[in-house]
C-alpha cells in the first residue's frame, strides 16, 4: 500500500517577511591590560519594514568576562537599539590563549515560525583583544613605500610592535626593493631597534627612486627579533610614475527642482592602464556610486553623475567627489575632491545657456522694430483713410 | 488748442515705442538675475559627513524557498527535493515552482563573511517513530552577479549540514557595492520515506568581519 506523508511548506517563509539586521561599529580593537574593565557600544539596526526581536549572545574568547546591558530587546521597523557590552579582562597568568583574541558578539534576529524551515539573520561584531605573547614576540603592523613621480625620491615607513612580554634590544630590520621581474633595486637597513613590551615604533628611510624607471616595484620588509624565532616579513608594492586621477572640469550649474546630469571630466596621470577606480558623489549625507572607471594611459574620461536638486532658496551648495584608486592588489588610495555647484531656476538656466551660446539682443530688437513698423503702417493707412473722408466731405460742401 | 490727427498719431506711436521698449528693458534686466524679485537667501550648503561602518545583511530581495506540499515515495524508500534542480531531481512530488532560492544581500558598507547554520540536522529534523532518521539536508550558494561573492568565496557545490549550531561557509567575502552584493542560497533534501514526524529547523545567516 502506498503511504503518503505530506510535508507542508518546506523552507517556506511568507514572502512578505523580510530579514535584515545590521550593526555599527562592526569591530573594536584594544590591547590587553590586566584587570581592565571597558564598555563597548554597539548600535543594532533593524533595516526591515517590520518590528523585530533580537537576542544577544557570545562566543569566542573571553565570553565569560562579557556582560550585556540587555540580552533581548525589540527594535521597531527601521529603528535601532544601542547595546553595551562590558568586558573585564582576567589576570594574565590565567590565560592560555595569546596574540589576537576575538570576543564574538552575536545579535540574532528571532526567527518567525512559518514552515518546516525558518530563516533568520544575524550579525557578529567583534571585540579584538591583542594579548601579549609570553617571551619575545613582535609583528610588523604597518609597512609602506610611497608611490612617486618619475625622477623623484620616495620614502618607506615600517612600523613594528613588540607583542611579547620581553623587551627587544638592538635588533635590525631590512627592506628589499625589487622590480616586478625580480631584479633587486635597493636594500635598506634599520638598525638599533629596541622596543619595550607593548611598545610600537615607526621607522622611516628615504628611497632613492629617482633612479628608477616608471614601473611597479615590490618591497619586502624583514625583521628578526630573536635567534630562535622565524623572521617576520611583510610585503607591499609601489609605483614610480603617478597613479593619481584629477578632475579637469565638471558641470557646476544645476537647476532647482529637477534631476541634473553632471559631467565629470576625469583624467589619469598614470602612464599605464589604471583599472577598477570606484567613484562616488557625496551630497548632503547621501552617496551616489559612479560606474567603475578604467583608464588607458593618461586618458581623460567623462563620467556622468545624477544629482536630484529639490526646490530650494539656496543659491549654491557643496559636494564631494570621492575616488577610490587601487594602487596595487593590496592597497587603495582614497581621494576626495570638493565640488561646488551654483543653483539656478530653469529660466535662469535658459538665459545662461543663451549667453554661453553667444546669444545677443539682436533678435528682440529686430522683433520690436518689426512691431513698430507694422504699427506705423497701420496708423498711416488709418490716417490716409481719415484724410480721404475729410477731403470728400469738403468737396461735398 | 487744436491737435491734428497726424500729431495724435505720432504721439500714439511714441507711446507705443516707449511702452514696448520699457517692457523689453525690464524683461531683459530680470533675465540677467537682478536682485529685484529674487529671494535674498544666499546660503552656502556645507555638508559634514561622517560615514560609520555598518555590517549588515538582508534577505529582502527573495525571502523564501517554497517547495509547497510534498509527498514521500515509499516505493523508492526516499525522496529528494532540490530547489535548484541541478541533481536530476524534478521535485514532481512537490507542488512548488522551481528553481527557487533565497537571496542574501550585503546592505552594509563593508565586506562581510557570511555563514549559515541550523539548529538541527536533517537526521534530527525528520524522525522515524520518535527516533533519528538518516535523512539530511544540504545547501549551496552561488553569486549570480559575478563579483559580489567570487567563485573562490562561495559554496558552489551542495554541502551537508551535518552538525547543529555550527557555522558553515556561505560566502567568505561578500561585497557591498551596489549590484555586486549578493548570493543565492539553494537547498537540497534527502528524506527517508519512513519518516513520520518533522520538527522546525531554524536556518540563520550570520555576517561578520572579513
Amino acid at each position: 500500500m502506498r503511504i503518503f506523508i505530506f510535508f507542508t511548506l518546506f523552507l517556506i517563509i511568507l514572502s512578505s517577511l523580510v530579514f535584515a539586521i545590521g550593526v555599527s561599529p562592526p569591530k573594536y580593537e584594544i590591547d590587553y591590560q590586566e584587570g581592565l574593565t571597558q564598555s563597548f557600544d554597539f548600535r543594532i539596526l533593524n533595516r526591515d519594514a517590520k518590528d523585530i526581536s533580537v537576542k544577544m549572545w557570545l562566543s569566542g574568547a573571553f565570553q565569560e568576562q562579557v556582560t550585556f546591558s540587555e540580552e533581548t530587546f525589540d527594535i521597531p521597523a527601521g529603528g535601532s537599539h544601542m547595546v553595551t557590552a562590558t568586558l573585564t579582562l582576567p589576570p594574565y597568568n590565567t590565560l592560555t590563549e595569546f596574540d589576537r583574541q576575538i570576543v564574538r558578539i552575536h545579535a540574532t534576529e528571532q526567527a518567525i515560525r512559518g514552515g518546516t524551515f525558518v530563516v533568520a539573520t544575524s550579525v557578529e561584531p567583534w571585540i579584538v583583544v591583542q594579548v601579549p605573547v609570553p617571551g619575545k614576540y613582535a609583528k610588523i603592523t604597518k609597512f609602506s613605500v610611497g608611490s612617486t613621480l618619475e625622477d623623484y625620491d620616495t620614502s618607506t615607513s615600517l612600523t613594528i610592535k613588540n607583542m611579547g612580554t620581553e623587551s627587544l634590544s638592538n635588533k635590525q630590520a631590512t627592506v628589499t626593493i625589487s622590480s616586478s621581474e625580480g631584479d633587486r633595486m635597493d636594500r635598506l637597513s634599520f638598525t638599533g631597534i629596541s622596543l619595550q613590551p607593548g611598545e610600537e615604533q615607526t621607522y622611516t628611510q628615504e628611497v632613492l627612486s629617482s633612479d628608477y624607471p616608471s614601473a611597479k616595484y615590490l618591497a619586502l620588509a624583514e625583521f628578526t627579533y630573536a635567534p630562535d624565532m622565524a623572521t617576520i616579513t611583510k610585503e607591499t608594492s609601489f609605483f614610480v610614475g603617478s597613479t593619481d586621477v584629477i578632475l579637469n572640469n565638471y558641470t557646476d550649474t544645476l537647476v532647482r527642482g529637477k534631476i541634473n546630469k553632471v559631467n565629470l571630466y576625469l583624467q589619469s596621470l598614470w602612464g599605464s592602464t589604471l583599472s577598477g577606480i570606484r567613484g562616488s558623489v557625496i551630497v548632503g549625507g547621501s552617496e551616489q556610486l559612479l560606474p567603475v572607471i578604467d583608464f588607458d594611459p593618461f586618458e581623460e574620461i567623462v563620467v556622468d553623475a545624477f544629482i536630484d536638486v529639490p526646490v530650494t532658496n539656496a543659491t549654491n551648495f557643496d559636494a564631494i567627489l570621492k575616488l577610490v584608486i587601487p594602487v596595487d592588489a593590496d592597497n587603495i588610495e582614497t581621494k576626495e575632491i570638493p565640488l561646488s555647484f551654483t543653483l539656478v531656476d530653469a529660466l535662469e538656466e535658459a538665459s545662461e545657456k543663451k549667453k554661453r551660446e553667444g546669444g545677443s539682443l539682436l533678435l528682440p530688437i529686430f522683433a520690436v522694430g518689426i512691431i513698430i513698423v507694422l504699427i506705423l503702417v497701420v496708423l498711416n493707412i488709418f490716417l490716409l483713410k481719415k484724410r480721404g473722408k475729410h477731403d470728400g466731405k469738403k468737396r461735398k460742401k | 488748442m487744436d491737435i491734428s490727427n497726424r500729431t495724435l498719431g505720432l504721439l500714439l506711436v511714441a507711446a507705443i515705442v516707449i511702452s514696448i521698449g520699457g517692457t523689453f528693458i525690464s524683461l531683459n534686466k530680470l533675465d540677467t538675475m537682478s536682485p529685484t524679485g529674487f529671494a535674498t537667501n544666499n546660503e552656502t550648503g556645507t555638508v559634514t559627513l561622517t560615514v560609520d561602518q555598518v555590517l549588515s545583511i538582508t534577505t529582502v530581495d527573495d525571502t523564501a524557498i517554497d517547495f509547497g506540499t510534498c509527498s514521500l515515495d515509499p516505493g523508492q524508500g526516499y525522496s529528494e527535493f532540490d530547489s535548484n534542480q541541478t541533481t536530476g531531481v524534478n521535485n514532481s512530488d512537490c507542488d512548488g515552482s522551481f528553481p527557487d532560492y533565497i537571496i542574501v544581500r550585503n546592505d552594509g558598507n563593508i565586506a562581510a563573511n557570511v555563514t549559515v547554520r541550523s539548529n538541527t540536522t536533517g537526521a534530527d529534523m525528520f524522525t522515524i517513530s520518535g527516533g533519528a532518521s538518516n535523512s539530511y539536508w544540504q545547501y549551496k550558494t552561488i553569486s549570480v552577479d559575478g563579483t559580489g561573492c567570487s567563485a573562490a568565496n562561495d559554496q558552489d557545490a551542495f554541502a551537508t549540514v551535518s552538525a547543529e549550531d555550527t557555522d558553515y561557509k556561505a560566502c567568505d567575502s561578500l561585497g557591498y557595492a551596489g549590484g555586486n552584493d549578493n548570493f543565492w542560497f539553494y537547498a537540497f533534501m534527502w528524506v527517508n520515506s519512513s519518516v513520520d514526524a518533522s520538527t522546525v529547523a531554524e536556518v540563520t545567516f550570520e555576517a561578520r568581519n572579513v
